[in-house]
């Protein structure tokens, strides 16, 4: 088939996700559950699209402190907050089947619409259907004018020779139904008129119907005989445009085709004009920041790694009797300058933890001493107390 | 805490530091721990420059030193005895020393002795008696009677005590290597249960519910548990990430902070976490809910605590060794702030249990 049927069956419109809060419908459960989430469950206050109303609930009360009342966007009925809806879970049951029966309802309301307009028998009743295609019912009161025409031209006395062939052969198909009227005309004298008309490449405004488009303008048919030529040839609605001057006019339609071609190079312009706008586009962007993801870390790092020199100054020998902070850290950073180089231990500070997930972290530190043991190790805070020297670092 | 959207005040979920008052005349080195009495609003303070200092707090916030005792060394840990008359410091010279409020301030006398610093104090009573228990590095905790002198009684732990905490009966001992043991003070001399801690890393902080029906830990990987002690409320523990700060320019990673002190309110159980990061929360456990988050204070929050009647907050900011000897400057901020609790910041979520 390839090509999308316009008018999709029942069980294809049934089966059509639709939206519980606003009854829109959509192609697909996907769809829905975006529209969902975009509609009817995203927080006004920061934008955060939750997944049901009773998780916007949530939201809303715990990072907002508001609580939900209603849900946005939704029809006068369905605001309540009662029923967990997710796509096209949660929808009760009653809603359900009014729903169906609606869109049963509205389907085929539109098919009658349709089958009115169009007089398409209704799909799907493929066997018959290329038969019952060609039914075409003629109302009551058409065929009543065609009896009336064809009275009306037998009472003015069938005088042409061809017509007067004619005329019963056309007055059966007047009476017969329109399916039967191709048929009988291929093999009817018409057919034997060489087509006036037939040289032009032009299609006639008629060609949509296949049988019409080679016949020729029925000579034979003679307009007195047939005063309203739409009832005289009901059976030929292409034929009703048919115009003497056929030939004439063609060349003028020729012509006006080919001053069209000339327009097109305008088109061809434009493409080229396209990239030179996008190329620059993309240099006048922003630069993008150096990438610097630890911008923080290295200096972070050398921090660790002087005070790893530093902390423990007391335990390298370096002066415990440091008097002032200064001098402390005057000596500690004169150690940690020899040192940092030969440092190899992983930084054992606390710190700030950078680590790129959750999952992998990574801590900076050493899990086995409390902040507190190095802080009191330090020689700042060195216990020296009078009876027991020997305490004065760990 | 700023958020993609920017921070108001107008949020209600945070709360706001501008009516903060800081204690007049703090120490002059970096605080180590704080408590409050349970008779009056008088706040003890630990320093790292040797002194236990007591403050006085008046209704509108307006604290004046009302005593103070030095150790020989810095003061780890500052307790106060359940009728709030006596302060016990403890600390790195290895000894806990008592004060008497009442009798004979400004005078401590040495109540505990331990072979290696001293990293927690705490009293209960036993029997109308005041008790000293004094957890150490030397790996034991240790009871005291404080009317004698030697211990009455030791209990060896696995490993260097980090943190201890006290609420009735129930004594929560903290230990390097994740340790926790719980300690029923009706039978002080064994472990009651020796559990490892719920989070991966260091124990930074045990804390007792007001009911003493369980307790939260604290990490230094940022994370904060909940964990009843007995095996039939074991459903409801569980644990939860804070004092974390989302790296602005790479969305996955994060900064991770200790959990340096968690204090539970007095009146409404519910309770507050501080952190490295410099900043403190309040937190309802039974709806797993956070209550408030305030901003960042200046500097890391090393000791927090409510006052008996749970309207003042004290958290003291101070330097907390996170970042190892190099930030350690003397522009770094070192004071004690009080903080008022107004309205519901710390009550519970109404409907009670949730989930």
């Amino acid at each position: 088939m390839g090509k999308k049927r316009r008018h999709p069956d029942i069980e294809e419109v049934l089966a059509r996700p639709w939206c519980y809060y606003c009854e829109r419908d959509f192609d697909d459960l996907k769809i829905l559950i975006s529209h969902q989430k975009a509609k009817h469950f995203k927080c006004e206050r920061c934008g955060r699209r939750l997944n049901t109303a009773g998780g916007l609930a949530v939201h809303l009360n715990q990072v907002h402190k508001e609580t939900l009342n209603a849900v946005d966007n939704s029809l006068p009925n369905r605001q309540g907050l009662e029923v967990e809806i997710f796509g096209m879970e949660g929808i009760p049951d009653d809603v359900r089947q009014q729903h169906d029966q609606r869109v049963t309802q509205q389907y085929y309301e539109a098919l009658a619409e349709r089958q009115a307009a169009t007089g398409n028998p209704t799909p799907g009743v493929s066997g018959i259907a290329n038969a019952s295609k060609k039914t075409k019912l003629d109302d009551p009161q058409d065929l009543k004018a065609r009896l009336a025409a064809f009275k009306a031209k037998k009472a003015a006395g069938a005088t042409g020779n061809g017509s007067g062939n004619a005329t019963p052969n056309s007055a059966t198909q007047q009476l017969q139904s329109p399916a039967m009227a191709p048929l009988p005309m291929a093999g009817s004298p018409v057919q034997a008129f060489p087509p006036g008309g037939q040289a032009s490449p032009l299609p006639p405004p008629g060609a949509m119907n296949p049988y019409a488009a080679p016949y020729p303008p029925p000579t034979g048919y003679g307009p007195p005989g047939y005063p309203v030529p739409g009832a005289a040839f009901p059976n030929y609605p292409g034929q009703l445009p048919y115009q003497p001057p056929y030939q004439g006019s063609q060349p003028v339609e020729m012509e006006a085709f080919n001053t069209a071609p000339p327009g097109f190079p305008t088109n061809g312009q434009a493409p080229p004009g396209a990239p030179p706008g996008a190329a620059p586009g993309a240099p006048g962007l922003p630069s993008r920041p150096a990438f610097s993801a630890p911008p923080v870390n290295p200096a972070q790092f050398q921090q660790m790694h002087h005070s790893q020199g530093a902390a423990p100054p007391g335990a390298d020998g370096s002066p415990v009797n440091a008097t002032s902070i200064d001098d402390l850290i005057a000596s500690a950073s004169k150690n940690a300058s020899a040192t940092v180089d030969t440092t190899v231990a992983a930084p054992e500070k606390k710190g700030k933890k950078d680590k790129d997930k959750d999952k992998t972290v990574k801590l900076l530190y050493d899990d086995v001493e409390s902040p507190e043991a190095k802080m009191a190790r330090s020689s700042r805070y060195a216990f020296t107390p009078d009876r027991t020297k020997s305490a004065a670092v760990a | 805490m700023s958020g993609l959207f920017g921070s108001s005040s107008a949020n209600p979920t945070q709360g706001d530091i501008k009516n903060d008052v800081a204690v007049k005349e703090p120490p002059k080195d970096s605080i180590s721990d704080i408590a409050f009495s349970s008779a009056a609003d008088l706040l003890a303070v630990g320093s790292w420059d040797n002194a236990v200092r007591i403050y006085e707090i008046d209704e509108r916030g307006n604290s004046q030193g009302k005593a103070m005792f030095e150790h020989q060394g810095p003061v780890m840990s500052v307790c106060w005895n359940t009728t709030g008359t006596k302060v016990c410091g403890a600390g790195a010279d290895k000894a806990a020393r008592l004060m008497d409020l009442s009798a004979n301030p400004n005078t401590a006398t040495q109540v505990a002795q331990h072979d290696q610093p001293i990293r927690c104090v705490k009293m209960f009573q036993n029997g109308g008696n005041d008790m000293v228990v004094t957890g150490s590095w030397d790996k034991t905790i240790k009871y005291w009677d404080v009317r004698q002198p030697t211990c009455v009684g030791t209990v060896t732990c696995q490993e260097r005590v980090y943190t201890m905490d006290i609420k009735d009966q129930l004594l929560v001992v903290g230990t390097a290597d994740r340790y926790i043991n719980i300690v029923n003070l009706s039978d002080p001399m064994k472990f009651y249960k020796t559990i490892q801690s719920p989070l991966k890393w260091q124990t930074r902080v045990v804390s007792c519910f007001s009911d003493a029906s369980g307790f939260a830990v604290g990490s230094i990987e940022g994370r904060c548990a909940i964990q009843y002690v007995e095996e039939k409320d074991s459903a409801a523990n569980f644990s939860f990430k804070c004092h974390r700060q989302p790296d602005t320019a790479n969305r996955d990673s994060n900064k991770v902070y200790s959990v340096n002190a968690i204090s539970f309110h007095p009146v409404h159980g519910t309770f507050s976490t501080a952190g490295s990061d410099g900043t403190f929360h309040f937190w309802d456990k039974d709806a797993k809910h956070r209550l408030k988050g305030y901003p960042e204070v200046g500097g890391s929050i090393t000791s927090t605590a409510f006052n008996r009647n749970g309207n003042i907050f004290a958290y003291a900011v101070s330097y907390d060794w996170s970042k190892g000897y190099a930030a350690n400057t003397s522009t770094y901020p070192n004071k004690i702030m009080l903080h008022p609790v107004l309205g519901d910041e710390c009550k519970p979520r109404p409907g009670g249990k949730k989930r």
